[in-house]
């Protein structure tokens, strides 16, 4: 168990070293209780639930002749929001600066961005999939005595 | 003719600084009614949990609209619960008459005690939102959250109608801080003073 969790705090650890997750992620992580042992989990499950479509409409409008850039703002402001929300500050930064991207009309400079979003996200969902695998097994463990 | 400047934001709407403030008393939120505002189903779920937490509960809105309409609504039912109460009668009207005096104040505030407004949502805007609670009479508190935390946009909140300011993303000890900030202070008097964020 004490292994785990040192496994757990040193992702966690790599986890901010990356600038995957920030300061946010840990405030997740003190509002579980045991009145809801899974709300960490729940929020991470409807982030990565959230976020697929949206770096995809985001894909989407920029792959446009004619990009509507107030459609473009109003997903990446969405998903800002969300990712500032689960801690997943790079996620976060990546849309603050797409959205001076789409204000400044720069296409080829949002499309390259997008690439980096999607990047992000399968680090973010790699790294975080595996921190809540532990927490599973971690609760599976203290459970069982 | 010079254009106007943009009028400061008044204390309410300073948002969290970094100033040394007494602890917070939390305690003051326990059992309160809070309205969120808020579009984002996952901004919405961290909300809803830090607002648990502080022991209040929460009625969630999704849209602008949504919210005008959920204040309504809490105040016509905070109006009809005060005129069943009055037509009690019995040997504790001392109480009785304290207890009107709170769902007046809590009736013209709309039912909730603080309302969480979102600035940027679909239907009706949290700006838009505020101006239609206020010009239908409702004085209950209003903090709007928001990233964009200019004082340019602090300007828009105040002359919208709204009492305080919180930065998103929503610290627990902000979201607590800027909730006492904007209550009546205890004993019936208007909205606390100092800023609208916590620490």
């Amino acid at each position: 168990m004490a292994d785990l969790q040192q496994q757990m705090a040193a992702l966690l650890q790599q986890c901010v070293a990356e600038g995957l997750l920030d300061e946010q992620f840990h405030q997740l992580l003190q509002l579980q209780d045991e009145s809801n042992p899974d709300f960490v989990s729940e929020v991470a499950e409807l982030y990565f639930d959230d976020a697929v479509p949206k770096i995809q409409r985001v894909g989407q409008l920029l792959s446009d002749p004619s990009p509507d850039f107030s459609e473009l703002d109003a997903v990446v402001h969405q998903f800002k929001g969300s990712s500032a929300s689960l801690g997943a500050g790079g996620m976060a930064k990546l849309c603050i600066r797409m959205r001076e991207l789409c204000q400044q009309r720069d296409v080829p400079g949002c499309q390259a961005l997008v690439l980096q979003m999607q990047e992000q996200f399968t680090r973010l969902k790699q790294q975080l999939g595996a921190y809540l695998s532990m927490e599973a097994q971690r609760k599976r463990l203290a459970a069982g005595g | 003719h010079a254009p106007s400047p943009t009028p400061a934001p008044p204390p309410g709407l300073s948002g969290g600084g970094a100033r040394a403030r007494a602890p917070l008393d939390v305690r003051r939120l326990a059992g309160l009614s809070v309205l969120l505002a808020e579009d984002n189903a996952i901004n919405q779920l961290v909300a809803k949990k830090m607002l648990a937490g502080l022991g209040m509960s929460v009625v969630v809105a999704g849209n602008g609209a949504e919210a005008v309409k959920a204040v309504e609504e809490a105040a016509a039912r905070s109006q009809q619960q005060q005129q069943q109460q009055q037509q009690q009668q019995g040997e504790q009207q001392q109480q009785q008459q304290q207890q009107q005096q709170q769902q007046q104040q809590q009736q013209q505030q709309g039912g909730f005690s603080v309302v969480l407004m979102d600035l940027l949502m679909p239907v009706m805007s949290g700006l838009e939102a505020t101006a239609a609670i206020r010009a239908a009479g409702h004085s209950v508190p209003i903090v709007a959250m928001t990233a964009n935390a200019g004082d340019r946009d602090r300007a828009e909140c105040a002359a919208a109608g709204m009492d305080g300011f919180l930065p998103k993303p929503v610290l627990k000890d902000q979201l607590a801080g800027a909730i006492l900030a904007v209550l009546p202070r205890e004993g019936g008097a208007g909205p606390g003073a100092a800023a609208g964020g916590g620490e």
